[in-house]
């Protein structure tokens, strides 16, 4: 008795294969090239501007996970690294069915520790400026001043006051109230155009209005993975921002790109 | 005598070891910046561990206070801590076989609560 002929069936397996690693293959070559951002590349942000102290300043826990590549850097470089989160992100309309609101507060606030400490931050703050609600701008911008007085950076890492690299209205406030109060070397996070026209709850139009960017640093994409596995909470957040898994999406998008002001 | 010193490097490498249970270290000066009674804690570190089962331990409870922290858990190997305009928190973090567990203290006068624990 003689074998069934199986090269069909060989034939048939090997080209779903190749249809499925192709599909693959394609999705991330128009990932990389949504992601890519035309600006000089410089080997990293705190070496270009000569920083030894950085400050960064995010609005919600999870938001330094969008510089998270250049804190690593600072970090690895010796400099010290310190972040403030304006807010404990504890607007309840974010919030997974799986946390209680009074108890939300508390797990984003240890999230962003978390996130700080797998980072090698310096010191870290995290606020309770009203996450969705009304600042007191006032008290905001005496507790910046105060820190800045008190931690001298040389280097402020911040949204983009006019974009706020997602839209966020937070984000915005954050960049416009921190680079404000700064007179020193200011960096700017920005958005890559390609990725921000791809999400639909992205677009907001920040694209006209957020600068060109002056440089393009490259990360390490494990150091940024890790910030953004800190914040288990927001995990719907990044499945909804990205079109791979984390390990494979920061694998492709592998830069940060930033706007300075007021750097040498 | 080989099959021994091999399944023990297995058994090390795996983590599937159990080790006798005692009271952990608790370290005074820790207790002490927490506002315990480190004798007070050390004892209690010892009846507690009378409940515990071998190569198991304690996962912190919201609620409780420094003492009792250190009582089950002992002393961290991080303790990060924040003073703001908004009081006075830490971070105590236990450093494990992988990963690095995580419990946040508020200062709620008159003691230290633990406010989150990742566990």
């Amino acid at each position: 008795m003689s074998l069934p002929d199986l090269r069909p069936v060989v034939y048939l397996v090997a080209a779903l294969v190749a249809v499925a690693a192709g599909s693959v293959g394609w999705d991330v070559w128009t990932f990389r090239q949504q992601v890519s951002v035309d600006a000089p590349r410089v080997a990293s942000l705190v070496e270009h501007v000569g920083a030894t102290s950085v400050l960064a300043v995010v609005a919600h826990p999870d938001d330094e996970a969008f510089i998270a590549g250049a804190l690593a850097d600072a970090v690895e470089r010796g400099a010290d690294v310190r972040l403030i989160t304006v807010t404990r992100g504890d607007n309840p309309e974010s919030a997974p069915p799986y946390v209680a609101p009074e108890h939300y507060g508390a797990v984003r606030e240890a999230e962003a520790y978390r996130s700080g400490y797998l980072l090698g931050l310096t010191e870290q703050e995290v606020w309770r400026f009203p996450d969705g609600g009304v600042w007191d701008a006032g008290e905001l911008r005496a507790m910046l001043t105060d820190r800045l007085d008190r931690w001298r950076p040389d280097l402020l890492v911040t949204f983009d006051p006019a974009s706020g690299f997602t839209g966020h209205e937070e984000h915005r406030k954050v960049g416009h109230v921190a680079s404000g109060l700064f007179d020193g070397c200011t960096a700017t996070v920005i958005a890559p155009e390609g990725w921000v026209q791809r999400y639909e709850f992205l677009r907001n139009d920040i694209i006209d209005h957020q600068p060109p960017a002056d440089v393009v640093v490259p990360i390490d994409p494990d150091a940024k993975v890790r910030s953004w596995e800190a914040h288990e909470s927001q995990a719907y957040w990044h499945e909804g921002a990205l079109p791979f898994p984390l390990w494979l999406a920061y694998r492709v998008w592998n830069t940060e790109a930033y706007a300075l002001s007021g750097c040498r | 005598m080989l099959k021994t010193l091999l399944l023990a490097a297995f058994a090390l490498a795996t983590g599937c070891v159990t080790f006798a249970s005692g009271p952990v270290h608790v370290d005074e000066r820790v207790a002490t910046a927490y506002g315990c009674d480190a004798e007070l804690v050390r004892l209690r570190a010892v009846e507690v561990s009378k409940d515990l089962g071998a190569g198991r331990v304690w996962v912190p409870q919201v609620g409780w206070n420094a003492c009792n922290l250190l009582a089950h858990n002992g002393t961290p190997n991080d303790i990060d801590t924040q003073t703001s305009e908004y009081g006075r928190s830490a971070t105590w973090w236990y450093r494990g076989y992988r990963e690095s567990r995580m419990v946040r203290l508020e200062w709620r006068a008159p003691d230290w609560r633990v406010i989150y624990v990742g566990w």
